[in-house]
């Protein structure tokens, strides 16, 4: 596995997105915990997408498309980001494949090490 | 009878400023828009002037970075795929709604188009594309297509607004946001569309203005009173961005919604010099025949025809061609046409030009005046007998042309008057 690029080395690349995103990055770069692999995808989401009216939390079971108002060049930029935070590579079948939000956390968590499973913050939601 | 075709909004991010009574103060002033520029705080650029957008800083490729007037509200979903021009270009166009009075709605039923110059972004291609390069994996970013190639400007933005009548590009470089016009006129007198805004934009950036002084075209001038198109000492064109959005409708659909027109479109006429890529047939041919086109098609006479807005840019194949044309169509009536350039106080605005001077034509007719050519000295002796006035003044108009001229001897002529209710 690729080492992930340092805070340093990935804040600037970040510029584009809002400071939740480089905060979450900063801590799950340090902890490489679930709950901030989480929070750190989702703030992805959110600054590329929508979230619906009323809701302050991303669920894993909402449409990346229908749910979060994400097009196919959002998608396309949030696997631009995420394989480079994280250091991994997604291939085409498999992007094709992600319809929810727990689609891509998965398709993620494939390839990354995360120091305690998954599926604690989406339990919550 | 057909019913007439009203300009009946507009928009501005310009070097003149970003909304309709600063653009027209300062035209009618002439108060340049030109400032000293440094396109570089490190190289020594030979370009000293530009036509810079007051409260706009879009000198970074990143979207994140880009500062505007806080007077525009621009979404963040929208600036992720958008290049300067996008930026520019948004903010026109909901000027020109608003001041059309056009809503949403409007905006996007079927029978709306929207109809763009530009020539892409440099600026933006320059970008991704190093960033591509400097990838092991040859990586670009999901937004370097969009935010870059030539069309970024309708497909962005038409998207954007939900128009669904049609949306086209024009890339015929300084003559394509008045191919733009041209065309969305066309479609409104077919009857295939309702209602059309043409919008031209042009980034404000270095690697869209400064390779033109690799091509001895732009202007080395420090003052900007001594930019002056017509004049012996002119030296080349003082470079400017931004974007300019107008509203056309029938008069018929105008009046029931109680919108107020600037001035009647009346019609076009294009041509092409058949020659080199950048220099204009010597004799202006092709522009007279692009003129005489325009006459033909819009049922006027050389005598009708009061005020020309000349494409002015100040290089001496560019001046001289478009005199000889002007000479050879007016001979007549040379004593009843005052001529004037725009671009000695804006810049030219390139791809973004012809809808920027559609736009001073149409506030020049609403507001009874012509813009004078503020800093003539010394006029060219091949403008002999064709009056070249050097201060605005009031004015009657009549019909009004406004010309443009662009790579590969492209001549787009537009004609104005005032509507009807105008009296």
């Amino acid at each position: 596995m690729m080492d992930l690029p340092s805070p340093e080395a990935a804040i600037p690349r970040l510029a584009a997105y809002g400071q939740t995103v480089a905060d979450a990055y900063r801590a799950y770069h340090q902890s490489r915990n679930a709950d901030y692999f989480e929070r750190l995808t989702d703030a992805i989401l959110c600054d590329l997408g929508q979230l619906p009216a009323g809701e302050s939390r991303v669920r894993g079971d909402w449409h990346l498309q229908k749910d979060l108002g994400m097009d196919s060049i959002a998608l396309a930029e949030a696997a631009f980001i995420m394989e480079d935070l994280f250091a991994v590579r997604l291939d085409n079948a498999t992007l094709q494949e992600i319809q929810t939000v727990t689609d891509l956390r998965q398709a993620l968590a494939h390839h990354v090490q995360l120091v305690e499973p998954m599926g604690r913050a989406d339990s919550s939601s | 009878m057909e019913s007439p075709i009203w300009i009946t909004g507009l928009g501005f991010v310009s070097s003149l400023g970003h909304n309709v009574t600063e653009v027209t103060k300062r035209l009618r002033s002439g108060m340049s828009g030109i400032v000293p520029w440094r396109f570089s705080e490190e190289r020594q650029v030979p370009v000293h002037l530009a036509g810079a957008l007051a409260g706009f800083d879009t000198r970074s490729s990143r979207w994140s970075n880009w500062q505007w007037p806080d007077t525009f509200e621009v979404p963040q979903k929208l600036l992720r795929s958008l290049s300067p021009q996008g930026l520019y270009g948004f903010c026109a166009l909901e000027q020109a709604f608003a001041d059309a009075e056009w809503s949403r709605e409007d905006i996007a039923a079927p029978e709306t188009g929207l109809f763009a110059g530009s020539v892409g972004s440099p600026q933006m291609a320059y970008h991704h594309l190093a960033q591509m390069h400097a990838s092991p994996t040859w990586a670009a970013h999901p937004s370097a297509v969009i935010s870059s190639i030539p069309g970024t400007l309708n497909f962005t933005l038409g998207a954007h607004f939900g128009v669904r009548g049609a949306n086209v590009g024009f890339v015929s470089a300084c003559a394509a946001s008045a191919h733009a016009i041209g065309y969305a006129f066309d479609d409104l007198r077919r009857g295939r569309l309702d209602a059309a805004v043409v919008i031209g934009a042009e980034d404000f950036s270095a690697e869209s203005l400064v390779p033109f002084a690799g091509m001895r075209a732009l202007s080395v001038q420090k003052d900007p009173r001594r930019v002056s198109p017509f004049d012996q000492d002119r030296d080349g064109f003082v470079a400017t961005g931004g974007a300019v959005a107008l509203c056309l409708e029938r008069a018929s659909s105008a009046r029931k919604r109680g919108a107020r027109p600037y001035a009647e479109l009346l019609g076009w006429g294009h041509s092409a010099d058949g020659g080199t890529i950048a220099n204009p047939d010597p004799s202006g041919g092709g522009l007279a025949r692009a003129i005489r086109q325009t006459l033909r098609e819009t049922h006027l006479n050389a005598s009708d025809v009061g005020y020309i807005n000349a494409h002015a840019t100040g290089t001496l194949a560019g001046d001289r061609a478009e005199l000889a044309a002007i000479r050879s169509v007016f001979h007549e009536q040379l004593d009843n046409l005052m001529v004037s350039g725009t671009k000695h106080l804006t810049g030219h605005g390139l791809s973004m030009s012809g809808a920027f001077e559609a736009a001073l034509c149409a506030l020049m007719i609403r507001d009874r005046f012509i813009a004078g050519n503020h800093h003539l000295r010394n006029p060219d002796p091949a403008s002999e007998g064709i009056h070249l006035p050097r201060v605005s003044q009031e004015f009657a108009h009549r019909a009004v042309l406004s010309h443009s001229s662009g790579f590969g001897g492209s001549n787009v002529v537009l004609a104005f008057r005032p509507a009807a209710e105008q009296g």
